[in-house]
Protein backbone atom coordinates (compact mmCIF):
# COMPACT_ATOMS: atom_id res chain seq x y z
CA UNK A 1 0.00 0.00 0.00
CA UNK A 2 1.50 3.26 -0.81
CA UNK A 3 1.64 6.22 1.49
CA UNK A 4 -1.09 8.40 -0.72
CA UNK A 5 -3.43 5.86 -0.59
CA UNK A 6 -2.96 5.44 3.50
CA UNK A 7 -3.49 9.02 3.73
CA UNK A 8 -6.92 8.76 1.56
CA UNK A 9 -7.85 5.95 4.09
CA UNK A 10 -7.17 7.78 6.89
CA UNK A 11 -8.84 11.33 5.66
CA UNK A 12 -12.20 8.90 5.45
CA UNK A 13 -11.72 7.30 8.50
CA UNK A 14 -11.46 10.51 10.48
CA UNK A 15 -15.01 12.00 8.36
CA UNK A 16 -16.78 8.84 9.48
CA UNK A 17 -15.80 9.22 13.47
CA UNK A 18 -18.21 10.77 15.79
CA UNK A 19 -16.65 11.05 19.45
CA UNK A 20 -19.18 9.65 21.54
CA UNK A 21 -18.01 11.24 24.68
CA UNK A 22 -20.34 13.90 25.87
CA UNK A 23 -19.15 17.24 26.42
CA UNK A 24 -19.88 18.52 29.85
CA UNK A 25 -22.50 21.29 30.05
CA UNK A 26 -20.71 24.72 30.64
CA UNK A 27 -17.68 23.27 29.24
CA UNK A 28 -17.38 25.73 26.16
CA UNK A 29 -17.91 28.80 29.06
CA UNK A 30 -15.14 27.62 31.19
CA UNK A 31 -12.65 27.24 28.63
CA UNK A 32 -13.41 31.09 27.37
CA UNK A 33 -13.41 32.00 31.06
CA UNK A 34 -9.80 30.45 31.46
CA UNK A 35 -8.64 32.11 28.39
CA UNK A 36 -10.19 35.64 29.25
CA UNK A 37 -8.56 35.30 32.64
CA UNK A 38 -5.19 34.36 31.08
CA UNK A 39 -5.67 37.63 28.65
CA UNK A 40 -6.29 39.66 32.07
CA UNK A 41 -2.97 38.19 33.60
CA UNK A 42 -0.92 39.57 30.89
CA UNK A 43 -2.00 42.52 31.51
CA UNK A 44 -1.18 42.63 35.18
CA UNK A 45 1.52 45.12 36.08
CA UNK A 46 4.70 44.06 37.90
CA UNK A 47 3.28 44.96 41.71
CA UNK A 48 0.01 42.90 41.35
CA UNK A 49 2.18 39.69 40.05
CA UNK A 50 3.72 40.38 43.14
CA UNK A 51 -0.02 40.27 44.94
CA UNK A 52 -0.67 37.47 43.26
CA UNK A 53 2.22 35.39 44.07
CA UNK A 54 2.65 36.07 47.80
CA UNK A 55 -1.69 35.59 48.16
CA UNK A 56 -0.63 31.34 47.44
CA UNK A 57 0.58 30.42 51.44
CA UNK A 58 2.49 27.84 49.55
CA UNK A 59 5.04 30.00 47.34
CA UNK A 60 4.98 32.70 49.90
CA UNK A 61 6.65 29.91 52.38
CA UNK A 62 8.64 28.38 49.93
CA UNK A 63 10.13 31.96 48.92
CA UNK A 64 10.80 32.93 52.07
CA UNK A 65 12.92 29.39 53.21
CA UNK A 66 15.07 29.58 50.37
CA UNK A 67 15.72 33.03 51.12
CA UNK A 68 16.60 32.19 54.96
CA UNK A 69 18.61 29.39 53.28
CA UNK A 70 20.60 31.30 51.45
CA UNK A 71 21.33 33.97 53.55
CA UNK A 72 22.33 31.40 56.55
CA UNK A 73 24.41 29.90 53.95
CA UNK A 74 26.14 33.41 52.52
CA UNK A 75 26.55 33.95 56.62
CA UNK A 76 28.56 30.72 57.24
CA UNK A 77 30.64 31.04 54.08
CA UNK A 78 31.61 34.56 55.59
CA UNK A 79 31.76 33.71 59.51
CA UNK A 80 34.30 30.63 58.53
CA UNK A 81 36.54 33.21 56.38
CA UNK A 82 36.71 35.67 59.64
CA UNK A 83 37.30 33.10 61.72
CA UNK A 84 40.21 31.51 59.88
CA UNK A 85 41.47 34.83 59.61
CA UNK A 86 41.26 35.62 63.33
CA UNK A 87 42.94 32.15 64.02
CA UNK A 88 45.81 32.60 61.89
CA UNK A 89 46.11 36.38 63.46
CA UNK A 90 46.22 34.63 66.74
CA UNK A 91 48.50 32.25 65.72
CA UNK A 92 50.83 35.27 64.15
CA UNK A 93 50.35 36.82 67.96
CA UNK A 94 51.61 34.13 69.79
CA UNK A 95 54.19 33.22 67.57
CA UNK A 96 55.92 37.13 67.76
CA UNK A 97 55.07 37.50 71.10
CA UNK A 98 57.66 34.07 71.61
CA UNK A 99 60.13 34.88 68.94
CA UNK A 100 62.12 37.85 69.00
CA UNK A 101 62.87 37.25 65.47
CA UNK A 102 59.47 38.05 64.67
CA UNK A 103 59.78 40.73 66.77
CA UNK A 104 62.84 42.62 65.57
CA UNK A 105 62.64 43.59 61.85
CA UNK A 106 66.06 43.08 59.46
CA UNK A 107 66.58 47.06 60.22
CA UNK A 108 66.24 46.97 63.33
CA UNK A 109 63.02 48.41 64.34
CA UNK A 110 60.85 46.91 66.58
CA UNK A 111 57.55 45.19 65.45
CA UNK A 112 54.67 44.67 66.89
CA UNK A 113 55.92 44.82 70.58
CA UNK A 114 52.13 44.90 71.76
CA UNK A 115 51.51 41.41 71.67
CA UNK A 116 54.76 40.41 73.81
CA UNK A 117 53.14 42.15 76.61
CA UNK A 118 50.02 41.68 77.31
CA UNK B 1 0.30 49.16 51.73
CA UNK B 2 0.73 46.48 48.65
CA UNK B 3 0.57 43.09 50.44
CA UNK B 4 3.19 41.51 47.79
CA UNK B 5 5.58 44.44 49.08
CA UNK B 6 4.79 43.94 52.52
CA UNK B 7 5.45 40.08 52.18
CA UNK B 8 9.22 40.76 50.50
CA UNK B 9 10.11 43.35 52.43
CA UNK B 10 9.08 40.92 55.41
CA UNK B 11 11.31 38.39 53.86
CA UNK B 12 14.20 40.46 53.48
CA UNK B 13 14.26 41.67 56.89
CA UNK B 14 13.80 38.13 57.93
CA UNK B 15 16.90 36.98 56.00
CA UNK B 16 19.27 40.03 57.21
CA UNK B 17 18.27 39.17 60.94
CA UNK B 18 18.88 35.86 60.36
CA UNK B 19 22.00 36.60 58.44
CA UNK B 20 23.40 38.91 61.59
CA UNK B 21 22.56 36.08 63.84
CA UNK B 22 24.13 33.46 62.42
CA UNK B 23 27.62 35.52 61.75
CA UNK B 24 27.31 36.53 65.20
CA UNK B 25 27.00 33.38 67.01
CA UNK B 26 29.65 31.44 64.47
CA UNK B 27 32.27 34.41 65.43
CA UNK B 28 31.74 35.21 68.85
CA UNK B 29 33.65 31.73 69.93
CA UNK B 30 36.79 32.63 67.59
CA UNK B 31 39.92 33.65 69.25
CA UNK B 32 41.19 36.78 69.07
CA UNK B 33 43.98 37.22 71.95
CA UNK B 34 47.44 34.84 71.70
CA UNK B 35 46.60 32.54 74.17
CA UNK B 36 43.24 32.18 73.97
CA UNK B 37 44.27 30.83 70.46
CA UNK B 38 46.29 28.38 72.01
CA UNK B 39 43.61 27.28 74.15
CA UNK B 40 41.63 26.42 71.51
CA UNK B 41 43.76 25.07 68.80
CA UNK B 42 45.45 22.84 71.46
CA UNK B 43 42.14 22.07 73.36
CA UNK B 44 43.83 23.09 76.95
CA UNK B 45 41.66 23.05 80.57
CA UNK B 46 41.87 26.68 81.82
CA UNK B 47 44.29 25.22 84.23
CA UNK B 48 47.40 24.08 81.59
CA UNK B 49 46.61 28.00 80.23
CA UNK B 50 47.08 29.59 83.27
CA UNK B 51 50.49 27.28 83.87
CA UNK B 52 51.39 28.22 80.53
CA UNK B 53 50.74 31.89 80.95
CA UNK B 54 52.53 31.90 83.67
CA UNK B 55 55.70 30.44 81.90
CA UNK B 56 55.23 33.03 79.38
CA UNK B 57 55.39 35.67 82.58
CA UNK B 58 58.99 33.91 83.38
CA UNK B 59 60.07 34.02 79.61
CA UNK B 60 59.38 37.51 78.70
CA UNK B 61 61.62 39.76 79.93
CA UNK B 62 64.93 37.33 78.95
CA UNK B 63 63.07 37.63 75.44
CA UNK B 64 62.43 41.41 75.43
CA UNK B 65 66.03 41.55 76.58
CA UNK B 66 67.12 39.37 73.41
CA UNK B 67 64.91 41.85 70.97
CA UNK B 68 66.76 44.81 72.61
CA UNK B 69 69.93 43.39 71.80
CA UNK B 70 69.03 41.67 68.48
CA UNK B 71 67.45 45.46 67.29
CA UNK B 72 71.05 46.73 68.10
CA UNK B 73 72.84 44.00 66.30
CA UNK B 74 70.65 44.61 63.38
CA UNK B 75 70.40 48.44 63.61
CA UNK B 76 74.13 48.29 63.07
CA UNK B 77 74.83 45.71 60.76
CA UNK B 78 71.96 48.00 58.67
CA UNK B 79 74.12 51.46 59.33
CA UNK B 80 76.98 49.36 58.22
CA UNK B 81 76.05 47.77 54.98
CA UNK B 82 74.46 51.12 53.75
CA UNK B 83 77.79 53.03 54.44
CA UNK B 84 79.48 53.83 52.02
CA UNK B 85 82.91 53.92 54.49
CA UNK B 86 82.41 50.49 55.38
CA UNK B 87 84.82 47.56 54.93
CA UNK B 88 84.00 44.27 54.26
CA UNK B 89 85.37 43.03 57.62
CA UNK B 90 83.12 45.43 59.56
CA UNK B 91 80.07 44.36 57.20
CA UNK B 92 81.13 40.96 58.07
CA UNK B 93 81.80 41.41 61.91
CA UNK B 94 78.35 42.82 62.35
CA UNK B 95 76.41 39.91 60.32
CA UNK B 96 78.15 37.52 63.03
CA UNK B 97 77.35 39.60 66.06
CA UNK B 98 73.78 39.63 64.69
CA UNK B 99 73.90 35.68 63.27
CA UNK B 100 75.01 35.21 67.28
CA UNK B 101 72.43 36.80 68.42
CA UNK B 102 69.73 35.31 66.58
CA UNK B 103 70.92 31.57 67.55
CA UNK B 104 70.59 32.75 71.21
CA UNK B 105 67.30 33.89 70.19
CA UNK B 106 66.32 30.47 68.61
CA UNK B 107 67.92 28.47 71.45
CA UNK B 108 65.52 30.44 73.84
CA UNK B 109 62.45 30.73 72.44
CA UNK B 110 62.76 26.63 71.34
CA UNK B 111 63.70 26.07 75.12
CA UNK B 112 60.37 27.96 75.94
CA UNK B 113 58.54 25.96 73.05
CA UNK B 114 59.38 22.78 74.49
CA UNK B 115 58.58 23.96 78.35
CA UNK B 116 55.18 24.71 76.78
CA UNK B 117 55.02 21.35 74.88
CA UNK B 118 55.83 19.93 78.02
CA UNK B 119 52.70 21.07 80.55
CA UNK B 120 50.15 20.03 77.27
CA UNK B 121 48.92 16.66 76.94
CA UNK B 122 51.44 14.64 74.87
CA UNK B 123 49.51 14.37 71.65
CA UNK B 124 48.69 17.87 71.30
CA UNK B 125 52.05 18.98 72.98
CA UNK B 126 54.12 17.17 69.81
CA UNK B 127 51.48 19.07 67.52
CA UNK B 128 52.12 22.31 69.04
CA UNK B 129 56.10 21.36 69.29
CA UNK B 130 55.96 20.62 65.39
CA UNK B 131 54.32 23.41 64.41
CA UNK B 132 55.95 26.19 66.88
CA UNK B 133 59.66 25.04 65.76
CA UNK B 134 58.80 24.78 62.09
CA UNK B 135 57.51 28.69 62.20
CA UNK B 136 60.55 29.05 64.15
CA UNK B 137 63.06 27.84 61.72
CA UNK B 138 61.16 29.63 58.81
CA UNK B 139 61.49 32.99 60.29
CA UNK B 140 64.83 32.65 61.23
CA UNK B 141 65.26 31.44 57.05
CA UNK B 142 63.61 34.54 56.35
CA UNK B 143 65.87 36.86 58.44
CA UNK B 144 68.90 35.03 56.72
CA UNK B 145 67.16 36.13 52.95
CA UNK B 146 66.54 39.60 54.52
CA UNK B 147 70.28 40.16 55.83
CA UNK B 148 71.54 38.77 52.35
CA UNK B 149 69.28 41.44 50.11
CA UNK B 150 70.12 44.08 52.58
CA UNK B 151 73.58 43.36 52.49
CA UNK B 152 73.40 42.69 48.87
CA UNK B 153 71.42 46.16 48.47
CA UNK B 154 73.72 48.38 50.86
CA UNK B 155 76.49 47.21 48.07
CA UNK B 156 74.93 48.03 45.20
Amino acid sequence: MNPEEDDKILSQLLRQWEPGAEVPSGFRSSVWTQIAARQEQRGLSFLDRLNAFFARPAYAGVTAALTLLVSIGVAHQHADHVVSQRRAMAEGSYLTSISPLARVGADGETLAMNHGHE
Amino acid sequence: MNKGIICVIAILLSSVAAYCAYFGWATAQSPDEPLEWLQSEYDLSDETVAQVAQAKEAYLPGCWEMCRRLAEARKELAQRSSSTTATSSQITEAYAAVNAIEEGCIRMSLDHVFTVAAMMPESQGGRYRERMVTALLQDRTGQHQRHSDMIQGGNQ
